[in-house]
């Protein structure tokens, strides 16, 4: 899997023009913050759903075409765009049948049960598919350090947080303060809401038969 | 899921980098490279039978690419993964299937271009470029993978077209996750994770792309390197730590993850003498761009770990070695392309994205040739010279980067060594024959051997056997295969992916084929429409009657053009001749008679019961005695259609009653009887009802039994026009050749 780094292109847009003439190929700014920002931004504005929630469950399984699936079974915490109820379930591409066979699809981001996340997912497939926005940027995973403090990171689902400090804004891709985050995507939510009525996602049954669950 | 460990805060608290620590539990042996994995019990995937991977190009193509050079582009591809030394993986395309798009299916591997979103993987503005699902067994036996290109939401080229994505390039990444390949944390691997418009640099293969080839499927025992790394101080072994091996010109030679217990092996190498290093996997590439089965640790400094010997067949044991703390300074960006290209024999302007990069610190090369010169440091990023010698070997290097406190960080393998790009500034001939035999020298400079020249849908590849040879650094020869037709840019590409071009300068021309010209008579005063059916009509063909050059000419298609006569000597049958740019011709014939040709304006009525019975006038010009008037007939053959019968009013008008007809709207022709002269008023007429319904159910509910055959059915397609050319021109002086000729 290849995917573009949007905040490369959005920064490539409002700030490319500075520079290239002697460095072709700088294409960003020296403000990783501005960075950060319109990264932030640009994976919002591109979602159809933005919902925050524990993962609950998750179930394999296998459509007409030999597509597998795996639905996410979201509690959802609180939404922020697009309308959703107590429970948010997300079809991603990939899983495991109980018949030992599988799908993986490198690049995509992967939840586990019992994580909390934030996830920025497209528009539905005609399959039932919503894929995460910029895939592995499509999905933050929020942690609690020794401190108390929580802090999403964008990170594989095998890593937890124990210390963040100074340098954040300049990792700024990879790690959010918490905080920050949920005011940002609230903030985005009200400009957006200026513009756009957010869509009433209604939920879906999860897959269910011979299918088994992934862990 | 394992416990949750903590590490106490660096004391190098304030400029502490990403802290983290993983989630135990996955004791999986992490090996060289990075593997797809199975995620719950960390089975690294690989295909039971690599020596054969089936792969079909599915071949409705991209929408982008007019030529099938896409085709070309991922045949590149897949020759660079089949071409990495060491390797048994082979895949090997299979021409049956093409039409098939689904993809979901186990048993055939596709390539395909997916312009509507029919995988269901591209919905609204989606920013992936392209996608490789990978069906696997819970045991890790890859049983399916397909590379999905992304054409709805992106443009592909095989020329370098600004804003588009270069599909070899992409297609050399997708085939290494088909293959079995995460991504890498070497930035100038082929299995980088992002992508740029215009990137080419990943259609070559690093050595650590090559590396995990040897690792996933050797053709022998290669040397290898072990260690272990663990955390100074505490002991604590340090999972998913990204070390790789410099080879004696500092160049990456080969990269791995630790694994759970922080032991790692280098594997796949040559023998010789390797410096070591260790470095967190954060920037620019992350855990968040590999697949699971791994826990990957970044809370650690980057680190030379010691230079050791290692011998084929053997492993060289470099024992265990600490790390410290994370330190405040970084090296490297998601906004950056990676790899940055460093051209020998030049000077390379560079910017590197990082954090902590302020005055005071020192930017290296791990090529101890290349020369860093004229930094500027900007905290967030530092811009500088790269020095390349002309003889500095190929590969890429490492940069460096220490702060005033001694901290250091390494950009592993962000700089590829290549060299300048060939120039082809000649190819002789520049026209050649489809069927091929044509030999063909190219002119330019900076050729090398390895290198490949794509000319339409064909690849000589130095060296191979009906491939190209390079017979020295500006000059190519080869002798072409059959080829499609069309004015081919030529190609150049060396092994490292750079390319030169010289556009439309080999002319693949085939003999055109004629088929049908209608009419084949027309007034000596020109502006007669003769429209030609046939093959192979290129850009640059010439038609001809007897030898007098008719410039109103346009190809409509391959298949299809039109002429608008100039004046001619009445008289004929002449040669008609379409000759296409190389010399190869088709011939017909056509007449010039003194008399103007008929034209239809209008039809009225122009519409009626498909019954027939319709008394219609048929106004224009020229019309005579010998007028009659034709329903139904292919404007663009004269074939088909029925005559009406036909009553001659004046110059400008006859009357004509419809025959009948089946519904829809067709073209009316009058023609001169006499003469051959034609006038044809395409979708002139429309019959109109309803046309009888078959019953349903039944195989033979209804015979329809035909009228009686007109004479034109009788003679049967458009011989009927033949028939009245005989009829109507007595006079010919030569004789006619229907019968198409070619030469070449
Ligand atoms: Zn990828």
């Amino acid at each position: 899997m290849r995917t573009l780094p949007l905040f490369a292109i959005a920064l490539g847009l409002t700030v490319g023009f500075v520079l290239p003439a002697f460095f072709p190929s700088l294409r960003g700014s020296s403000q990783a913050g501005t960075a950060l920002r319109l990264s932030l931004e640009d994976t919002f504005e591109r979602s159809d759903v933005v919902v925050e929630g524990r993962v609950h469950s998750a179930t394999s399984g296998e459509d007409a075409e030999g597509l597998i699936y795996t639905d996410w079974v979201l509690r959802a915490d609180r939404s922020y765009w697009g309308e959703v109820g107590e429970t948010f379930t997300v079809r991603l591409p990939g899983g495991v049948l109980s018949t030992g066979k599988g799908m993986v699809v490198p690049g995509m981001p992967r939840l586990t049960v019992g994580e909390d996340v934030v996830l920025f997912l497209g528009e539905e497939s005609p399959m039932g598919m919503r894929l995460p926005t910029g895939l592995s940027q499509g999905k933050f995973r929020i942690v609690t350090s020794t401190s108390g403090d929580r802090t999403a990171i964008q990170t594989g689902e095998h890593v937890s947080l124990i210390t963040a400090r100074n340098t954040r804004t300049a990792d700024g891709l990879d790690m959010l303060d918490y905080a920050d985050l949920v005011a940002r995507l609230e903030a985005m939510r009200q400009d957006r809401l200026t513009r756009e009525v957010p869509p009433i996602l209604v939920d879906r049954e999860p897959a269910g038969g011979a299918a088994t669950g992934v862990k | 899921m394992g416990m949750n460990k903590t590490h106490r805060p660096g004391r190098r608290g304030m400029g502490a980098a990403l802290k983290f620590v993983a989630f135990m539990g996955i004791a999986a042996s992490v090996m060289a490279h990075v593997r797809l994995r199975y995620s719950s019990t960390g089975a690294p995937l690989a295909w039971e039978n690599p020596e054969n991977i089936s792969l079909v190009i599915q071949s409705d193509g991209s929408d982008d690419i007019g030529d099938g050079s896409h085709e070309t582009a991922i045949r590149n591809a897949i020759d660079a993964w089949n071409s990495a030394s060491g390797s048994r993986a082979r895949i090997v395309e299979s021409m049956a299937n093409r039409s098939r798009r689904d993809w979901q299916t186990n048993n055939v591997h596709l390539v395909v271009f997916d312009e509507n979103n029919s995988s269901g993987y591209f919905s609204g503005g989606s920013s992936i470029v392209a996608i490789t699902p990978v069906t696997f067994f819970t045991d890790g036996r890859i049983i399916d993978a397909d590379v999905i290109f992304n054409g709805k939401n992106f443009g592909f080229s095989t020329s370098g077209e600004i804003g588009k994505f270069d599909i070899q390039d992409v297609a050399a990444h997708e085939l290494g996750h088909l293959l079995g390949l995460d991504h890498s944390g070497v930035c100038g691997a082929t299995m980088y994770p992002y992508v740029d418009p215009i990137v080419i640099l990943h259609r070559s293969l690093a050595l650590d792309d090559q590396r995990g080839m040897r690792h996933l499927y050797p053709t022998g025992s290669f040397a290898r390197i072990s260690g272990k790394i663990t955390r100074a101080g505490s002991g604590e072994v340090v999972p998913g730590a990204h070390v790789a091996a410099r080879d004696g010109d500092g160049h990456i030679a080969a990269a791995i993850l630790s694994d759970a217990n922080g032991d790692f092996v280098l594997q796949g190498l040559d023998s010789g003498s390797y410096e070591v290093i260790v470095d967190p996997l954060d920037q620019p590439v992350s855990s968040s761009n590999l697949g699971g089965g791994q826990a990957i640790y970044t809370n650690f400094e980057s680190k030379v770990l010691g230079t050791i010997a290692a011998t084929q067949g053997q492993v060289a044991g470099m024992g265990t070695h600490t790390v410290g703390d994370d330190v405040s300074i970084q090296l490297g960006r998601v906004a950056d392309d990676y790899p940055i290209r460093g051209v020998r024999g030049t000077v390379n302007n560079m910017i590197v994205r990082g954090s902590g990069l302020v005055a005071g610190s020192t930017l290296e090369c791990s090529d101890p040739g290349i020369a860093i010169q004229n930094l500027s440091w900007n905290a967030t990023f530092v811009t500088f010279e790269a020095v390349i010698p002309a003889g500095t070997p190929l590969g890429h290097a490492d940069l460096i980067v220490t702060n005033p406190s001694g901290d250091t960080d390494f950009l592993v393998g962000g700089i590829q060594i290549t060299p300048p790009d060939p120039q082809v500034t000649g190819v002789s001939p520049a026209l050649g024959d489809a069927e091929g035999g044509t030999a063909v020298t190219i002119t330019g400079s900076n050729f090398r051997s390895g290198l490949r020249v794509v000319v339409g849908n064909r690849i000589y590849r130095d060296g191979d056997t009906g491939g190209c040879v390079v017979q020295d650094s500006s000059t190519i020869t080869l002798t072409t295969d059959d080829t499609i037709a069309g004015n081919h840019d030529v190609v150049v590409i060396d092994p490292t992916g750079v390319e030169g071009r010289r556009t439309n300068s080999f002319n693949v021309v085939v003999t055109p084929e004629l088929e049908t010209v209608f009419p084949m008579v027309g007034t000596l005063a020109g502006g007669t429409t003769i429209n030609l059916t046939g093959n192979h009509f290129v850009e640059g063909t010439v038609v001809t009657i007897d030898g007098a050059i008719q410039a109103n000419l346009v190809i409509d298609s391959p298949t299809r053009m039109r002429v608008i006569t100039e004046s001619g000597i009445p008289g004929g049958p002449y040669v008609l001749r379409v000759e296409s740019p190389s010399g190869g011709f088709a011939e017909s014939a056509f007449t010039f008679v003194d008399a103007p040709d008929p034209r239809i304006t209008m039809v009225t009525p122009d519409a009626s019961d498909m019954s027939g019975g319709q008394t219609v006038a048929v106004l224009g010009s020229g019309f005579g005695d010998n007028t009659r008037v034709f329903f139904g007939v292919d404007p663009r053959t004269g074939v088909g259609g029925s005559m009406a019968s036909t009553e001659f009013i004046d110059g400008g008008q006859v009357r004509t009653v419809t025959p009948a007809s089946s519904v829809g709207t067709t073209a009316v022709m009058a023609m001169d009887m006499e003469t051959g002269q034609v006038s044809t008023l395409e979708a002139g007429f429309t019959y109109t009802g309803q046309e009888p319904v078959d019953g349903g159910g039944g195989s033979c509910a209804a015979v329809i039994v035909p009228g009686p055959p007109s004479w034109k059915r009788i003679i049967g397609g458009g011989g009927w026009i033949l028939l009245a050319l005989i009829l109507g021109v007595w006079h010919s002086r030569m004789v006619l050749r229907p019968a198409v000729r070619a030469g070449f």
